[in-house]
């Protein structure tokens, strides 16, 4: 894939045929869940192209025995009808002209009544879309149509915008869900804007190849076979071109427009990670506009989000050249038909053998058999971009999730228990190669403090999201209670953890749904009970709507000391036995900071704290501290212990 | 968030309407060309069906004579085909024949044009949207933080995106189609008109009754598509955030709440989606079945005429157009036939269209109050150069909340001279980092001033400002690209040697060529593979990169270990020489150092000295350093 469009996962993007078919596959398995609404479908389709089948005889009753007063004899002899006339052709025998008009117009109103002229046009409910792939998927994921107009035509409309929209409910939904649930390694690694596209934009073409490749052709080989065989039956006597110009036009059409599968699939990969990419240059300069505009570089996020957008459009405009191309070559292939076909028509029709009546009716034959045909046709074409878009959802979905535990049956804990937990040995490298800790052993109970020290970069933020399995050692083990954290269920462990980031991580939601985060059915006084403890109580009862004011995205009018305050609310909240404080106080005044220890050291019995910290204030309380450098323990202790060693631990600290 | 109800009556559809001016106006030329070009070969088109239409069926079928200018067209001799009684078998063969090649040329040429013209107008329209889209993008990063911290990022997104493809959707469907559509359906009746003037008045009266039609479901549609739209933004809002926040979303387990959300939040989304695309398709039936009865009714009468062999209202005007007849035959009773289907054909369309308009209002109307949030800081009219920077930095008597009943600043009146360390300290939420954003103008003051060199902030160019004022921020904000790409951030100019260097007075060289590619390390979001304190160092050098005459360090060091942060600070006083440097921070060891130190309590300045002089007043600050020490104690 082109690098300009960097995506540090997701870099393996060629797609070969047997790729695609193996992605339609599996998109295919979507359809399942809905098959009742497909079945309806199916069976909506049979009434409208039997209802379809009839309509241009009537014109040609209305040419032939209205217009040019052709009397109808009983029983239809000589005529050139289908069987599924003869019942009309012998009531209407014997009536005068205008009779047999009015006769054909009122059967003629009611067949349009149900089904329209079906198979003229498509009957679809889109919405005015942009010309990106991005502005595109709106269409997309509510995307119908349906041959027949009329009241049939609407049910069955209405029926296939459903189906779409379950399809891509279902798909997005297992995307998004297999997305939050990657390890934050991988996460980090990607984009966040690449991770929307993918939910937004590409699931909805999941939708589209399902049916593509099951409704559309059913539909194509009922309606092809339909009036193949009409065309046979009726003409093969006569004027067996006609027939053999039908069958040519459907096998030229679909020769004529595969070659360009290949480059519309290219074209379409392209455009869609230009897509991703001008999400993301929006993305960041939104996210991290306080940055921007203090750093002087609104100007040039505007110029590279000019560029992102200009590259997506040309992309997209490529897409378009392709889809116009096809479509030129198909007009002109269906032109050479029709030529053929009149010239067949009205040679018969000077011979005698023919009516001027059948011109329509061949007519609206050759051009639903063209019409199909072409569709047949671009199915795998149209299909190339649905391809591209289901590779990158299946890709996210596919990628590594956090296992849930290493073996099938997790072990339980009995969390109200003490615990004591080991790290045995602990070592852990970056996907890059990069090593962050090395050997690291040491041991931590309920009702003790355990704080990590070392200088910035030594990895005491790796070491401490290692016990939520944030991070999973690359060597030696980590347990609890003696039982190695990989055999522990994930989210029992989670909840069993409360962490506390270096870097507040809030949600742009109300005080209380922040809070709510980590315990569900907390209510108002357990709120402020843990905002008291944090010193957040004032400034958030200070705020317009106390706990049911909004924060803005990334915590809006809050100071970062706040925001930080909040954060420890939120973890202090949570009431899990075991507390992770990652620099908890790095943003607090000394007051605060006073408080908030003092309170978290009278409540610590039930709780085993880990802290890490650069202060000393903090440090000193602690009942053993790990002094980290380079990835390595040098150091360990009580402060007093310490600071007797002369070790690291004092020279940092002196 | 708050909007303020759009209008959608006839004036406020017509306003946003207007409002697309200045985009259609800058292709004025193309749309113009694409426009006549598109006129002319639907003319074309016309004139060529019907032309057809009579030689088919007349002639070739019925065995009627040609027109002389139909004969000259198919460069066949008048003799035997013009004037005769009926034409030959082989005549008749003859005409079939060459009407089938040249018809075949025409064809192939328009097809090709209108191909052509189709790419033409996505081009068009691409040009349209990437101008409005760039707007938006630039408006929305001028405006103040004020208003993105009321808005969610998904939103704004959403907006930028689906919202401004409607600006050029709008040019497309409600001044290009619809002004093609209304012509062709004006000439169609006229051609109508010369067949029968009844079926003019038919033609009339479904008109009628079809616009009112559409007029009464046009409030639903609009209800819908206000709406979805909503539903939308918000499940973009819901995704962007769980990305954004995904560490809090893992550390509380809140994974399936919050799929639980975001399936509620999509499920409501579809069905908006759903019920206005299931009237719109309603409101399209029932028109179309509407034109297919006025299209039997026309059958009616002209059936009735034929056989009535009457005479054909306006023969003399038809002739014009090729048609060689005066009385009602098969082929005048067909070439109305397709009269009326192009009419009902260019009338579906502009009920197709006029439905898109309703759902393209609402999205214009969302695009456009992107577009006219008018930033609340604004650059002078007549800009000052900025100053040298001599005197240094002052802040007069300032006044400042984020909301109007709740002021942070008050009264607040602060210094800070070239050449000296400047700290600012106080308890969290007093306000030091909002004194330091109304310092680089990210706000302006409500009451009072900011000033270097006695020069108002407010009469200097933003850009030239920022340019000169540089900040390490408190939230360590890096791109996801390169190391050295995010040092040139702010000074893109940068030689390699001058990132280096401010790498070193950061003292992050050491921790950058210990990464794999060195400065060409590229960092995940939000800077991932680093630690904070690498990160926070990053910014350092970031800001120092500059060189600017104003530094503002806001809480630098926070999460830097005692030694490296003594190490960063000794570096920095070096370096400052000259310049002003503001320091916010509660570490009692950088503010020691300080060459003056401003208390900052109840949104103003309430002491100022060193460290020594403070200590000895016995005010706020010593309660400060009194509270650092119990600690320690």
């Amino acid at each position: 894939m082109d690098k300009r469009y960097h995506d540090r996962l997701d870099v393996r993007t060629a797609l070969t045929g047997g790729d695609v078919i193996g992605l339609f596959g599996r998109a295919l398995g979507y359809l399942w869940p809905e098959r009742r609404l497909v079945a309806a479908r199916a069976g909506l389709m049979v009434l409208i192209y039997g209802l379809g089948l009839p309509l241009p005889w009537f014109l040609k009753v209305l040419i032939d025995h209205g217009v040019m007063q052709q009397a109808i004899p009983v029983g239809g002899k000589g005529l050139l009808y289908p069987v599924f006339m003869n019942g009309f052709l012998d009531s209407a025998a014997g009536m005068d002209p205008l009779a047999v008009t009015v006769y054909a117009l009122a059967i003629l109103a009611v067949l349009f009544l149900f089904v329209g002229y079906s198979g003229n046009t498509l009957l679809e409910a889109n919405l005015a879309e942009g010309a990106d792939v991005a502005t595109r998927s709106e269409n997309k994921i509510s995307a119908g149509a349906s041959v027949a107009h009329g009241l049939v035509g609407f049910v069955d409309l209405c029926l296939a915008i459903r189906l779409s929209q379950r399809i891509t409910h279902r798909v997005r939904g297992n995307l998004f869900s297999r997305l939050s649930r990657q390890p934050l390694t991988s996460l980090n690694l990607q984009r966040s804007g690449d991770a929307m596209f993918r939910v937004m934009h590409d699931a909805p073409s999941i939708a589209g190849i399902s049916y593509a490749l099951t409704l559309n052709p059913l539909a194509m080989v009922v309606s092809v076979g339909a009036n193949l065989w009409v065309l046979t039956a009726v003409y093969g006597s006569v004027a067996p071109e006609l027939v053999w110009i039908g069958f040519s036009a459907v096998g030229l059409t679909l020769v004529a427009t595969s070659p360009l599968a290949r480059w519309a699939r290219r074209a379409s990969q392209t455009s869609r990670a230009s897509g991703s990419a001008t999400t993301d240059e929006l993305e960041e300069g939104f996210r991290n506009v306080a940055a921007v505009q203090s750093l002087g570089g609104t100007e040039r996020q505007r110029d590279q989000f000019a560029a992102a957008s200009r590259e997506s459009f040309r992309q997209s405009l490529l897409l378009v050249w392709v889809a116009n191309v096809v479509e030129w070559i198909a007009e002109n292939v269906h032109l050479v038909f029709a030529t053929a076909g009149f010239w067949v028509i009205f040679t018969g029709i000077v011979r005698g053998e023919l009516t001027l009546g059948d011109t329509p009716v061949v007519l609206r034959m050759y051009s639903l058999l063209y019409e199909t045909a072409m569709q047949f046709g671009r199915i795998w074409i149209d299909q190339q971009d649905n391809a591209a878009a289901a590779r990158r959802v299946f890709f996210s979905m596919d990628h590594q999730v956090e296992p849930r535990a290493a073996s099938r049956r997790p072990r339980e804990l009995r969390w109200s228990e003490p615990l004591t937990l080991r790290f045995e040995g602990v070592g852990f490298h970056y996907p890059d190669g990069r090593r962050a800790l090395e050997a690291v052993s040491f041991e931590a109970r309920t009702g003790q403090t355990l704080a990590i020290v070392g200088p910035s970069g030594a990895g005491k933020t790796t070491l401490a999201e290692m016990t939520p399995k944030f991070l999973h050692p690359t060597e030696g083990r980590i347990t609890l209670n003696g039982v190695d954290l990989a055999h522990l269920d994930t989210a029992a462990l989670r909840r069993a953890v409360a962490y506390v980031f270096q870097e507040h991580q809030l949600l742009s939601d109300t005080v209380a749904a922040n809070l709510r985060l980590a315990k569900a059915d907390a209510d108002i006084a357990d709120m402020e009970s843990a905002c008291r403890l944090a010193g957040a109580l004032d400034f958030v009862r200070a705020m317009p709507e106390g706990f049911g004011s909004r924060i803005g995205h990334g915590g809006g009018a809050l100071s970062t000391g706040q925001k930080q305050r909040l954060s420890i609310a939120r973890g202090l909240l949570r009431g899990a036995p075991i507390l992770i404080l990652d620099e908890p106080t790095a943003a607090l005044d000394p007051e605060t900071e006073r408080a908030l220890l003092e309170s978290l050291s009278a409540s610590r019995q039930h709780r085993l704290t880990i802290v890490i910290a650069h202060r000393l204030s903090t440090i000193e309380r602690a009942d053993r501290i790990v002094y980290l450098d380079q990835g390595r323990i040098v150091e360990t202790g009580t402060h007093a212990e310490l600071m007797a060693r002369n070790g690291a631990y004092r020279r940092a600290n002196s | 968030m708050t909007e303020g109800a759009l209008h959608l009556d006839l004036t406020g559809l017509g306003r946003i309407y207007l409002a697309t001016w200045p985009y259609l106006f800058a292709q004025i030329g193309h749309f113009l060309a694409l426009l006549g070009l598109n006129l002319l070969l639907l003319g074309f088109g016309t004139a060529v069906g019907f032309l057809g239409i009579d030689v088919l069926m007349d002639s070739v079928g019925r065995a009627e004579p040609l027109s002389a200018m139909q004969a000259a067209v198919m460069l066949l001799p008048e003799a035997g085909y013009v004037g005769v009684e009926a034409l030959s078998e082989s005549a008749r063969l003859e005409v079939l024949f060459r009407f089938l090649i040249v018809s075949a040329v025409i064809l192939v040429t328009t097809t090709s044009a209108f191909t052509l013209l189709a790419m033409y107008k996505v081009w068009i329209l691409q040009r349209v949207n990437q101008g409005l889209r760039v707007t938006m993008v630039r408006n929305a990063e001028d405006l103040s933080l004020r208003f993105h911290a009321r808005m969610p990022a998904g939103d704004g997104i959403y907006r930028v995106f689906q919202d401004s493809a409607m600006v050029t959707a709008v040019i497309d469907h409600v001044v290009v189609q619809p002004v093609i559509s209304i012509a062709m359906m004006v000439l169609q009746i006229a051609v109508a008109t010369l067949f029968s003037p009844y079926f003019a008045v038919l033609m009339l009266l479904a008109s009628v009754v079809v616009l009112a039609l559409a007029l009464v479901v046009t409030p639903r549609l609009r209800t819908w598509s206000q709406a979805a739209r909503r539903a939308n933004a918000e499940l973009f809002t819901r995704v962007q955030e769980t990305f954004q926040g995904i560490q809090a979303i893992k550390a509380y387990g809140f994974e399936d709440a919050n799929l639980a959300r975001f399936r509620d939040e999509s499920t409501k989304a579809l069905d908006t989606a759903f019920a206005l695309r299931r009237d719109f398709a309603a409101l399209k039936v029932v028109v179309s079945y509407l034109l297919a009865l006025l299209l039997f009714a026309t059958d009616y009468l002209a059936t009735r005429f034929v056989l009535a062999e009457g005479a054909v209202f306006g023969a003399s005007l038809l002739v014009l157009f090729g048609m060689s007849v005066t009385q009602w035959t098969v082929a005048v009773h067909q070439a109305r036939r397709s009269r009326i289907g192009a009419f009902a054909l260019h009338f579906e369309e502009l009920v197709r269209v006029w439905c898109y308009a309703q759902d393209m209002a609402v999205g214009l109307g969302r695009a456009f109050w992107l577009l006219a949030q008018q930033p609340e800081v604004s650059d002078p009219a007549e800009p000052v150069p900025f100053p040298a920077v001599r005197e240094g930095v002052r802040f007069h008597g300032v006044g400042f909340g984020y909301a109007a009943d709740t002021p942070v600043l008050r009264g607040f009146n602060f210094a800070a001279r070239p050449g000296e360390v400047t700290a600012l300290v106080g308890a969290s939420g007093t306000g030091k980092s909002t004194a330091m954003a109304l310092l680089l103008r990210l706000f302006d003051p409500d009451e009072g001033s900011v000033a270097i060199d006695g020069v108002d902030l407010r009469s200097v160019l933003r850009a030239d400002l920022r340019e000169h004022v540089a900040i390490a921020l408190q939230e360590n904000v890096l791109f996801p690209t390169s190391i050295a790409d995010n040092l040139r951030y702010a000074s893109p100019g940068a030689t390699d040697a001058e990132i280096r260097e401010a790498a070193e007075v950061a003292l992050a060289v050491e921790f950058i060529e210990a990464l794999p590619d060195g400065f060409e390390t590229v960092l995940g979001v939000g800077g991932a593979l680093l630690s904070t304190g690498q990160k926070q160092r990053l910014s350092i050098a970031r800001a120092l990169v500059r060189g600017a005459p104003v530094l503002v360090l806001d809480e630098p060091t926070a999460s830097l270990d005692a030694a490296t942060e003594r190490q960063v600070f000794a570096n920095l006083r070096a370096w400052a020489r000259g310049r002003v440097v503001i320091v916010i921070t509660h570490r009692l060891s950088t503010i020691r150092t300080a060459d003056r130190i401003a208390v900052l309590a109840d949104g103003g300045v309430v002491e100022s000295g060193t460290h020594d002089a403070l200590m000895a007043r016995g005010g706020r600050y010593r309660d400060l350093v009194a509270a650092n020490e119990r600690q320690r104690g």
